[in-house]
């Protein structure tokens, strides 16, 4: 290579370097948006909806595979779960599931989808390479949350109508723990260190903090909020901060978003968010937050490190599950 | 003559399968067994006996703290003295001026307030905001149980009907061959039943439409209140 070139070379590759780097954190979060069977496409770095896809009916539930090149949706009353292509948003594949799928996550193996099925009482586990049923898992009535431990070891499951979290062995596929929580459990999440699981109750209005090692409950935390009746607060999605320290807490016509103290389990904020807050999913660097609002048609970004909302984006129609590439 | 009964016999039994679906009459097992698959199917959405109608439960006042996170609204009726308040709150609440005119609105109504008193002014524009709101809502939500009301009315009125005309169909499906029933009287009756059903069924169809207005007015109010508070300091 002469030398004019080379530096030609050098110079380009510094400029595609500089660009990569002012859009590094520029992620894609894909939102389902529950009433009009699409999904709205999110530029995180301008904040703004850069695409609506068609997909199937009553989009809930979405993960994305480990590589980050499917996006895994529940579409609940086709009654399967079916894999689009996350850069092109092209259908891809349908994956077997039982009834009404509405929550689901994937093993960190990345094979492995364990399913709810709110109608049949069972999670069903699919290999999403092969599409083929794995196992189906009996649990409580009306199954939804879906926590995997980061380990992998530990799926729990929550059935909305028996109100228990069930502790089911991924390599057994056998639930080997119950634990009473209170009403309509919608959500489990466990913290990095799997040392916490936080299970949230709808109707009871509180979060279960559980001892995953002994299955023994830590704590109960519960909400006020000043103007807002007990009933409307009603808590679902939880999402807990990379360092484990604070834990968020999405509470549904609340329209606001808790912010707890991991150790103290006080609550040090409500954030004002969109109206019936449910699902939240931090950006990869946690530096923001995604709030699905269903009553008021948007997302809204929640600024980590202030706690404050920042912004509110328009999507579809009662957005449900929200969940940002990891690329 | 077989194929009248039968048509006659289909309307019917579609009818009472149409209050079925909204849970005002329980259906008979002869008549399951004769309404077909794809009338059943294109009866109404579910629709309850109770006051209000909508899927989601009535949440019958929209109170400040659901969409605002700023200062305590302690007066609530001030906001009628100040004309630019009052003009401002009406422009907002209506649906059909886009957002981004309204924000432009806000932006521009805050700007010209004096500095020691805009976050209380803005304040007392969202008081006025809510206060349409909810007045809005109020009106629309009457006007959904109202129509609901009437549905109930009429659905009541549809069973009877149905109830009359059953005798001459049973009559003419046991014996096709017969004169049940007079003739003309009978289609008479029957094509009046058809049309109230079909009348009802269109109602009944409205009403899930009408359910969606009061959230689109709760998701306006509280897009305002964030256009209000982006103006504020406190």
């Amino acid at each position: 290579m002469s030398r004019p070139s080379a530096i030609l070379t050098a110079l380009l590759s510094a400029a595609a370097f500089a660009s990569t780097a002012s859009t590094a954190d520029a992620y894609t979060a894909y939102v389902t948006n529950e009433k009009d069977n699409t999904v709205s496409v999110i530029d995180t770095d301008k904040m703004e909806v850069i695409k609506t896809a068609k997909v199937g009916q009553r989009p809930r539930g979405i993960v994305m595979s480990k590589d980050g090149k499917w996006l895994i949706i529940c579409t609940s009353d086709d009654n399967d779960v079916k894999i689009y292509d996350a850069k092109t948003l092209e259908y891809v594949k349908s994956l077997p599931s039982g009834p009404d799928p509405e929550l689901l996550t994937l093993h960190p193996d990345g094979r492995r989808l364990y399913i709810a099925n709110e109608d049949d009482n069972l999670v069903t586990v699919v290999d999403i390479n092969t599409s083929k049923v794995i196992t189906e898992i009996p649990v409580g009535v009306e199954p939804e949350g879906m926590g995997m431990s980061p380990d992998g070891k530990v799926l729990v499951n929550t059935s909305e109508t028996t109100n228990m979290a069930h502790f089911i062995d991924t390599e057994k596929h056998e639930t080997f723990d119950n634990v009473l929580v209170d009403s309509r459990p919608r959500v489990a999440m466990f913290n990095s260190a799997q040392t916490q699981l936080w299970v949230s109750s709808e109707v009871g209005g509180t979060v279960t903090v559980i001892n995953p090692a002994d299955r023994k409950i830590i704590h109960k935390i519960s909400f006020e909020i000043p103007g807002i009746t007990k009933e409307a607060i009603q808590p679902v999605g939880i999402r807990i901060s990379k360092d484990d320290k604070i834990a968020f807490v999405a509470l549904g016509p609340a329209n606001r978003v808790a912010v707890i103290d991991t150790s103290t389990f006080k609550v040090l904020k409500y954030i004002l968010v969109g109206q019936r807050v449910w699902h939240m999913y931090f950006t990869p660097d946690y530096k923001y937050l995604l709030t699905t609002n269903g009553a008021s048609n948007d997302v809204s970004v929640i600024d980590v490190a202030s706690q404050k909302a920042i912004k509110s984006i328009k999507v579809g129609r009662y957005p449900w599950g929200v969940v940002v590439s990891p690329h | 003559m077989i194929r009248s009964s039968v048509s006659r016999r289909i309307g019917w039994a579609a009818g009472v399968a149409v209050l079925a679906s909204v849970g005002f009459v329980s259906v008979p097992s002869f008549a399951q067994e004769t309404v077909p698959e794809a009338t059943t199917q294109n009866a109404i959405p579910e629709v309850k006996k109770d006051e209000w109608p909508c899927v989601y439960r009535k949440v019958p006042v929209l109170s400040a703290a659901t969409i605002w996170d700023g200062p305590e609204i302690k007066d609530t009726t001030s906001w009628h003295s100040d004309e630019a308040i009052r003009k401002l709150s009406q422009y907002a609440i209506s649906r059909r001026v886009k957002m981004e005119d309204v924000e432009a609105a806000i932006k521009k109504f805050a700007a010209g307030l004096p500095a020691d008193k805009r976050d209380a002014k803005l304040t007392e524009l969202f008081s006025a905001v809510l206060s349409r709101t909810n007045e809005d809502r109020k009106t629309v939500m009457h006007g959904i149980e109202k129509m609901h009301k009437q549905q109930v009315v009429r659905s009541e009125e549809i069973k009877k009907e149905a109830l009359a005309l059953q005798p001459e169909e049973q009559a003419e499906a046991e014996n096709p061959e017969g004169e049940a029933g007079v003739a003309g009287k009978g289609s008479d009756a029957q094509e009046k039943y058809k049309w109230e059903i079909r009348a009802f069924q269109e109602k009944q169809a409205n009403i899930p439409l009408a359910c969606e207005i009061p959230q689109l007015i709760d998701e306006r109010a509280g897009d305002i209140a964030r256009a209000i508070r982006a103006e504020m300091k406190s």
